[in-house]
């Protein structure tokens, strides 16, 4: 990073919700219970209604883990540079699976500064006309990401961007 | 009592907390009427006797359950707060007296349950069931409860499970 370029967010792209992983492992129980359903059939027996009221209370024991949906596989990063202009850029991990213990280095960058097409002007722009162009960055960044799944936290840094003021800059 | 909870569930400032609290009493206005509208046929005074078996607890538990889960509160587990909104529908439709006593007796159903799918699922050799069906009439509840509250929202079928069984037994 240059001189004249100054970091102001990194945001995390986490690998889904966690709407979407608890969506997971629901299906993933009532698979579980269905076997389980069958094979007490096959025995003979119905299955005791007991596993079915508490099916997601033990298999959330068994099986819940907050890494399935709490795992950054890139980073948004916004940059101010000094020419009064906004930049966004991500970093991205490419390989299928991320390994925890790898750090920031292995990750390589999808867009950079050198695609003037993302940039965006906040020359004597207020400090909200600066917010939602920051957030349309994100969104546009997140549009970019390539699985539908991966999520960001728009609302955090929606709430972040409120306290902030750019005036100084 | 209901004031006191009430007041709990307003006592915080915070954004995030006021829309959890609105979330809470939305939910438990709601399941109070869902169950209450099950049970409009029978005379007050002995709503609190008929609706005094496992079944019936579980069925409240039950639709509480899944309607945490509809409201986004907390879909994984049943913790404290989660507690807390159980505890005020059942003193939403038993009144303050009788509304704790049940909520406790329900709790406690539902851990021996759980405690039986554990014995069930890994042969836990120290287990005893105390009560047995009484706990398998709870847990039959609380499926039905939990079954009744999709089918409200996707397609506005009226939940009858608790009444249909009321019926049944009388």
């Amino acid at each position: 990073m240059s001189k004249e370029t100054l970091l102001l967010f990194s945001i995390p792209v986490y690998i889904q919700s966690e709407d979407q992983s608890n969506e997971q492992l629901i299906k993933k129980v009532n698979k579980i219970v269905s076997n389980l359903k069958k094979e007490w059939k096959n025995a003979g027996q119905e299955m005791p209604p007991e596993i079915e009221s508490n099916k997601y209370q033990y298999y959330n024991s068994k099986y819940y883990t907050p890494w399935k949906y709490n795992k950054v596989i890139g980073w948004i990063e916004i940059l101010y540079h000094t020419s009064k202009m906004l930049i966004p850029r991500i970093y991205f991990d490419e390989r299928e699976r991320y390994d925890p213990r790898s750090n920031y280095n292995n990750i390589t960058p999808i867009f950079d500064i050198n695609s003037m097409d993302f940039q965006r002007d906040i020359k004597n722009k207020t400090n909200n006309e600066i917010r939602s162009i920051i957030l349309q960055m994100v969104q546009d960044a997140i549009d970019r990401l390539p699985r539908d799944y991966f999520y960001v936290d728009t609302e955090q840094i929606d709430n972040l961007l409120s306290t902030m003021d750019f005036s100084s800059l | 009592m209901l004031n006191y909870l009430k007041r709990l569930f307003q006592s915080s400032s915070n954004k995030q907390n006021e829309e959890l609290n609105e979330k809470s009493q939305s939910l438990i206005e709601n399941a109070v009427k869902l169950i209450v509208m099950q049970v409009v046929a029978i005379p007050k005074e002995e709503i609190s006797n008929e609706l005094n078996t496992p079944f019936c607890r579980g069925y409240i538990y039950g639709l509480t359950e899944q309607l945490l889960s509809v409201y986004g509160i907390n879909s994984r587990k049943i913790g404290n707060e989660e507690l807390t909104i159980i505890l005020t529908i059942f003193i939403g439709i038993f009144g303050e007296n009788e509304g704790s006593a049940r909520c406790g007796k329900a709790s406690k159903e539902a851990e021996l349950s759980y405690y039986k799918t554990l014995s069930l699922l890994e042969a836990q050799p120290n287990f005893e069931v105390v009560n047995g069906d009484e706990i398998e009439e709870f847990a039959k509840g609380r499926i039905l409860g939990g079954k009744n509250i999709p089918n409200f929202y996707n397609d506005g079928t009226t939940p009858v499970g608790l009444g249909k069984y009321l019926a049944q037994r009388n």
